[in-house]
């Protein structure tokens, strides 16, 4: 069995980590109302332009390629999650171990053929 | 550690639970101080390549200026614009600079000096820097403005792209080290150059993927030449446009401590991480740790320098390095590993 | 040894996925000129596939001989003869399609390589004797289906039946996933056998949960009811052929993994799952008949009769017997060639200007204008309404037969009422035919290929068909018998 507590640091460290990140961005914005540095006005909270006010809603449609983009990394990132176990007990597969792993490479290399051919890679 | 507090007169469990919590803050704190620290030097470093002279006024040499800015951004008021999804908008930068501290919980630091010595160190590590990506994409969502959400979208693609292959370089070290835990993969790499070097670095096969690790390592934490996501002539700066006072400086440290994590992951698992640079014994009597901080701050310095001199990529070519050249490079480096120790280790 | 044995057992699937991923690279290069030589190529492969698997059905082969991957994969007869039913109705929905697409000129090479990939898939679904490999082939054949019903991507009916398809199938998926991991929990094991041995004697709550979560996930698939709303939608927004595919193929292997799950995991518990199966069969059955009353589209019609279909056969595995199992294949023998010729009729009927007909109301008059066709499409409703002289009368006879014997008279008695009500839309379908007055919209003229599998189909369920009862129900058996032979 997994000794669990190896990972109990990892726990504590999590809390405390989100405690230190936490306090860093509340403590300021009580700091500054005491201070007094704390005066929102209406142009100070408008979004960010170029001078002007925004034309349109900021939050529109974008490329596709983008999910093209993240649907691969799935993709190759789920092989990675694959291999972890894989590259470890290589001693213990042996050559059956190692050609399956191949075998799913090269399955994998024909869908990125694929992919490349199709011209999902292409920026522009 | 806990056997100092043992005996103090506290039992077993309190000592472990007190051990646990200095080792933590002897991580964090450091590790922020360290952050301020490099942030001055990179500025240093990047004024001397141009010339410069870079920060000089608050304290001896300028010494003193990150201590400056972190003062007066704390002092600043934070701004959350009305547009914005304030949950979401606060969430982010906590989010980043929590995930930028977790990573640190496996780095071995020197022999035995790891908080939480765990078998699957390097998945963990993985696992945790694309969690990273979260707080970049929630902050460029909720600040409902054009430039952060643009920069959150260019940042998230290149992020994951590179992501894919560091996964298939980090398989090509753990194939040869035979192991997940980050101070086992330093302990294999005592003696693997000829006999005499420590560190993976120095074998035909795998120097190619730290040349890989090195590049994509920028590329995953967005520093030049591969700072798109707040390429400034473009996007303002990208999705910290909008942040300001401390939130707006969780961002710089986590990118900082994630840019420094890069540097000792090259250290731990190209470069023999706290052993010295030969196998010889004479070298290990500087402590580990010394050793570990040259390399790490070795690397840094390669970091910086990269930024003062190379100019900054397109991001077609930066999408075209990552999937045309990174990737079918480090899948056919996972096959030649492999393939190689099969012939002389395992088969 | 133990490998290479293995391997010879997946023959037809290893043919199957290298002739998918070989084809994925052509059409990847030769671009969308070669779709019909690809097309064929996959007919030609799929033609190999069903002749390597065919020695083995009318040999009954069953048993530790023919299990591969150290239980993982079995190649007995009952996979065998799914595995021949799949090739047909895969092989039809190959021979359907080019003609169909290439008139708005959305024929692309991708259409026969996920058609060979679903094929695979349903290939490790027949022949599963584990939850893993069940749920690799399930998620295999339905991955390709989500794209197949949104092949035509600039219709938004199509992209909406695969956008629906997708969304409700995930939802499935996770449902079945679920119960599986809890089947895993309770035995400890994801090896039918392990897992039958496990489930003996009373079962926990948690158990029975397992088990009624992986029916309800397998009911999807199937399209029964109450897990039947997708299907009028994604069956009508889908290309033709696609649904055509969806209704035949799918429908196999989901069922026979639903019998070897049910009969061989779950065998020990037949009586916590045969009360839901007989819930879901009657309910399927009804809903079925009812929904198809109001329909004035034709291809929504025949998702409803699929549904009310799927419910006759379900009968078949309520009883629990091999004479039930051997029933339920012999219908779904005769069940695909029935929806696979309806929906070549379908096809067939074409405007003017070539453009698919689906209103019932444009096909008024058929028989005047086009009597071969409307002859062709008439035997094919008077089949699916079971009225005697045509073969679709014998699937539902085995299946009550049956019934009867198996001392389900009462269940018997409610199917053959509801299979009445079930006849009045077809034979509506016949009425608009024959009786009313010519709408004039069937014009196009059809490919010589779809005619002949036209003929070929409306030949096996004509009278005709009743030569092949005793070949056909032998087989049966013993494809059957061995899915009991592995339970015992």
């Amino acid at each position: 069995m997994v000794d669990l507590t190896q990972y109990l640091p990892i726990l504590i460290f999590l809390v405390i980590a989100l405690g230190l990140s936490g306090l860093f961005v509340f403590l300021p914005m009580g700091v500054s109302r005491l201070t007094g540095a704390h005066k929102p006005s209406k142009d100070k909270l408008a979004e960010y332009e170029c001078g002007f006010p925004a034309f349109e809603d900021s939050r529109h449609q974008f490329d596709v390629r983008f999910y093209l983009v993240a649907i691969l990394f799935i993709i190759f990132d789920l092989e990675a999650a694959f291999l972890f176990p894989w590259a470890v007990s290589l001693d213990l597969t042996g050559w059956a171990g190692w050609i399956t792993m191949m075998v799913f490479l090269g399955e994998l290399l024909i869908g990125f053929a694929y992919a490349w051919k199709k011209g999902a890679l292409e920026w522009e | 550690m806990t056997a100092f507090f043992e005996s103090l007169g506290m039992n077993y469990e309190w000592a472990w639970f007190v051990a646990t919590i200095c080792g933590i803050l002897l991580i964090a704190l450091p590790l922020m101080l360290a952050v301020a620290m490099i942030i001055y030097v990179d500025r240093k470093i990047w004024a001397a390549m141009a010339l410069r002279r870079g920060p000089n006024v608050v304290g001896p040499f300028g010494l003193l200026q990150s201590f400056a800015d972190g003062l007066k951004v704390f002092l600043q008021e934070t701004i959350i614009p009305s547009a914005a999804n304030k949950g979401l908008f606060l969430i982010a930068p906590i989010i980043t600079f929590t995930v930028a501290l977790m990573a640190w919980a496996v780095m071995p630091f020197a022999e035995g000096a790891v908080l939480a010595d765990i078998n699957v160190g390097l998945l963990y590590i993985l696992a945790i820097s694309s969690l990273g990506v979260y707080g970049v994409v929630i902050s460029g969502w909720a600040s409902n403005s054009k430039y952060p959400f643009f920069s959150a979208l260019r940042a998230a693609a290149q992020m994951i792209s590179y992501e894919v292959s560091i996964g298939f370089i980090l398989i090509c070290v753990i194939l040869w080290a035979g192991t997940n835990n980050l101070s086992d993969i330093v302990m294999a790499q005592k003696g693997a150059g000829l006999g005499i070097v420590n560190g993976f670095f120095f074998n035909i096969l795998l120097f190619p993927m730290w040349v890989l690790f090195l590049i994509s390592g920028m590329a995953e934490t967005a520093r030049a030449p591969f700072d798109l996501t707040e390429a400034e002539s473009e996007l303002v700066a990208g999705y910290q446009t909008e942040y300001s006072s401390m939130a707006f400086a969780l961002f710089w440290l986590g990118e900082y401590a994630n840019v420094l994590l890069m540097c000792a992951l090259n250290t731990t698992l190209f470069f023999g991480g706290w052993l010295p640079p030969l196998d010889i014994g004479i070298l290990y009597v500087v402590p580990g740790f010394i050793w570990w901080l040259l390399k790490t701050f070795f690397f840094f310095f390669v970091f910086s320098w990269v930024k003062a001199t190379v100019p900054r990529f397109r991001y077609d070519q930066l999408m075209r390095l990552g999937w045309k050249i990174f990737l079918p490079m480090s899948l056919l480096f996972v096959v030649l590993v492999s393939g190689y120790l099969m012939l002389t280790r395992y088969g | 040894m133990e490998l290479k044995q293995s391997l010879g057992l997946i023959a037809p699937e290893i043919l199957l996925s290298i002739a998918s991923l070989v084809l994925l690279l052509v059409s990847a290069w030769a671009g969308d000129k070669a779709s019909r030589a690809i097309s064929v190529v996959a007919c030609f492969v799929l033609g190999a596939c069903f002749f390597i698997v065919a020695p083995t059905v009318c040999a009954g082969v069953a048993g530790p001989d023919v299990v591969a991957f150290n239980g993982l994969f079995t190649a007995d007869a009952f996979s065998g003869f799914a595995k021949l039913l799949i090739f047909a109705a895969t092989g039809a929905a190959l021979v359907m399609a080019p003609k169909f697409f290439e008139r708005t000129n959305s024929m692309m090479p991708e259409f026969p390589v996920l058609i060979l990939l679903a094929a695979l898939g349903m290939c490790l679904m027949v022949s599963a004797t584990d939850l893993m490999t069940l749920y690799i082939g399930l998620e295999l054949n339905s991955l390709a289906s989500y794209v197949l019903a949104a092949f035509l991507r600039n219709d938004e009916r199509s992209a909406e039946a695969g956008i629906k398809y997708f969304v409700l199938g995930a939802l499935a998926s996770g449902i079945l996933l679920f119960g599986m991991s809890l089947t895993y929990g309770f035995t400890g094991s994801t090896d039918f056998g392990t897992v039958r041995a496990a489930l003996t004697g009373d079962m926990s709550t948690g158990a029975m949960f397992a088990v009624v979560f992986v029916l309800a996930g397998l009911a999807f698939k199937i399209s029964a009811v109450p897990f039947h709303m997708w299907t009028p939608d994604v069956y009508e927004g889908s290309p033709t052929p696609v649904t055509a595919f969806f209704a035949t193929a799918p429908k196999v292997a989901a069922v026979s993994l639903l019998m070897r799950v049910s009969l061989d995991a779950f065998g020990m518990q037949a009586d916590a799952w045969r009360q839901i199966v007989l819930f879901v069969a009657l309910a399927s059955i009804v809903v079925g008949a009812l929904g198809a009353i109001g329909q004035s589209n034709i291809k929504r019609l025949m998702a409803f009769s699929s549904i009310n279909n799927v419910g006759f056969i379900l009968i078949g595995l309520v009883t629990g017997t091999v004479q039930g199992a051997s029933a339920m294949l012999v219908y779904l023998a005769i069940y695909i060639a029935m929806t696979a010729g309806s929906f070549l009729a379908i096809i067939m009927m074409k405007d003017e200007a070539g453009a698919p007909v689906e209103k019932i109301s444009d096909i008024a008059g058929l028989s005047r204008t086009k009597p071969a066709l409307a002859l062709c499409l008439a035997m094919m409703m008077f089949s699916l309404a079971g009225i005697p002289p045509l073969f679709g009368f014998w699937g539902k006879f085995v299946v009550f037969q049956a019934a009867v014997e198996a001392n389900l008279v009462a269940l018997a008695a409610i199917g053959i009422a509801a299979s009445v009500i079930g006849a009045f839309y077809y034979l509506k379908i016949v009425k608009v035919m024959y009786f009313d007055e010519p709408a004039d919209v069937v014009k196009g003229q059809s490919d010589w290929a779809h005619w002949a599998l036209l003929i070929i189909s409306t030949a096996f369920i004509s009278p005709l068909g009743y030569l092949l009862t005793t070949w056909l129900g032998g087989i049966a058996d013993k494809a059957a018998a061995t899915l009991f032979l592995v339970a015992a």
